[in-house]
């Protein structure tokens, strides 16, 4: 990103084929659906390259892009542009490809029950997670679902580590009053 | 098991259809947008001093220059750190700082330089005019505020549509450090340090403007969908 925002234009596709696999994993989350997860991952791009004047170089790229495309999800769903935030059926499409995966999946190894399971599982804890408060929500997803470290959520969310931290733990924790040991067993990032 | 569970990848084309609108999209490098924010600071600057001139510069008339300078400097120093913390972004990346932390700079900056101003005023307290007609009051909140339009609107335009996170408050925190300037300004130009005048002419536009900052923060500063 550094090398794209001094002018070296062609480096755009190394931070597009570095970002888009989490961002779109990230957004397919917030949307539920592969069009919209798709044109936000699309804004989202454009709005750095738009921005790339304004990275600090040798600044971290990833909590910016999060924050950047977080921030579309929430401008689209405030406008009225997401039609359903945590309905089970909103996410079809994902679901669709979830499914396919997993029906590939079953060939190489995993038993049939085990994937039903672990589908059963995820439903539960989106179910669980929308429950919660947003801050809570968002701190356990990017930490726990998205893999960003503590200070990298942190700075997406414009908050401390601190409270991070405790947010995600307090999300773990509701999660785990919820669903009891079927959620023992995720491991507590930073904690 | 974990709830890092694979995501299907986005299809091959986006990918194409993400550069070619980059590409066809000029956008600003590092270094132009370098030069761009020092150009728009420097007509902030320009354009406060422009004021200052135009009103008849500094009046120091019955304050001991000891007064008057320590009370410029102190505001000085509260406005430049408000600066460097609301506008500055670091080396930690262009998110810049802590909700928390701009919140601090938006909410405290009158305050500080309130109590700033009521310190240097008491030690001195044969300098003290009459707090004068709600006239003059009005007169000097609208001069603050015309010293203070000039940075708000610099900081403001050379911070467009880069905040992702919290740009209410980055707005309401860019606001206090402009009305900060405009304050060091004032107290620079207004020989009046009763603290009623203080207060209310001098002080009371730096909340004025952070509430400002954070009413147009949103839609300035803030990254939307198109």
């Amino acid at each position: 990103m550094t090398r794209y925002a001094r002018g070296d234009d062609a480096a755009f596709a190394v931070v597009y084929d570095a970002l888009a696999p989490r961002l779109y994993a990230f957004l397919l989350r917030q949307t539920r659906a592969v069009d919209r997860a798709e044109d936000v991952l699309q804004q989202t791009f454009l709005q750095m390259h738009r921005a790339r004047g304004h990275f600090v170089p040798g600044a971290e790229v990833t909590p910016w892009a999060f924050a950047i495309a977080r921030r579309l999800v929430i401008d689209r769903f405030r406008r009225g542009k997401r039609e359903v935030l945590a309905s089970p059926r909103a996410d079809d499409e994902h679901g669709a490809d979830s499914s396919r995966s997993g029906s590939e999946a079953v060939a190489d190894g995993p038993r049939a029950d085990d994937l039903v399971q672990a589908q059963e599982l995820a439903d539960a804890i989106r179910r669980e997670l929308a429950k919660l408060p947003e801050g809570q929500r968002v701190a356990f997803e990017l930490v726990k679902q998205e893999g960003l470290s503590l200070a990298e959520a942190a700075q997406v969310l414009g908050v401390t580590v601190t409270a991070v931290k405790l947010r995600a733990h307090r999300a773990y924790e509701a999660l785990r009053l919820a669903l009891g040991e079927r959620v023992g067993h995720l491991e507590e990032r930073g904690t | 098991m974990s709830t890092h569970a694979p995501a299907p990848a986005p299809r091959p084309d986006l990918r194409a259809r993400v550069l070619a609108a980059a590409a066809n999209e000029p956008s600003p490098t590092r270094g132009r947008v370098l030069y761009t924010t020092a150009v728009l600071l420097a007509g902030g600057v320009a354009a406060a001093a422009a004021a200052f001139v135009s009103l008849g510069g500094m009046h120091a008339k019955g304050r001991p220059a000891e007064l008057v300078v320590a009370t410029a400097l102190g505001w000085g120093v509260v406005a430049a750190v408000g600066t460097a913390i609301a506008f500055v972004r670091g080396r930690k990346g262009p998110l810049g700082r802590t909700r928390a932390t701009l919140a601090v700079v938006a909410l405290l900056s009158g305050p500080l330089l309130m109590a700033w101003a009521a310190l240097w005023t008491a030690r001195f307290p044969e300098a003290r005019e009459p707090a004068g007609t709600l006239g003059i009051h009005l007169r000097c909140f609208a001069t603050t505020l015309l010293f203070a339009g000039g940075p708000f609107v610099a900081l403001g335009i050379a911070r467009r549509g880069t905040d992702p996170v919290h740009p209410r408050t980055a707005g309401a925190a860019l606001g206090a450090a402009a009305g900060a300037w405009g304050g060091v300004m004032i107290d620079l130009h207004c020989e009046i340090s009763a603290e009623l005048h203080v207060a209310l002419a001098h002080v009371l536009p730096v909340a004025v403007l952070a509430l400002a900052g954070a009413l147009l923060g949103g839609r300035i500063l803030g990254v939307r969908s198109s």
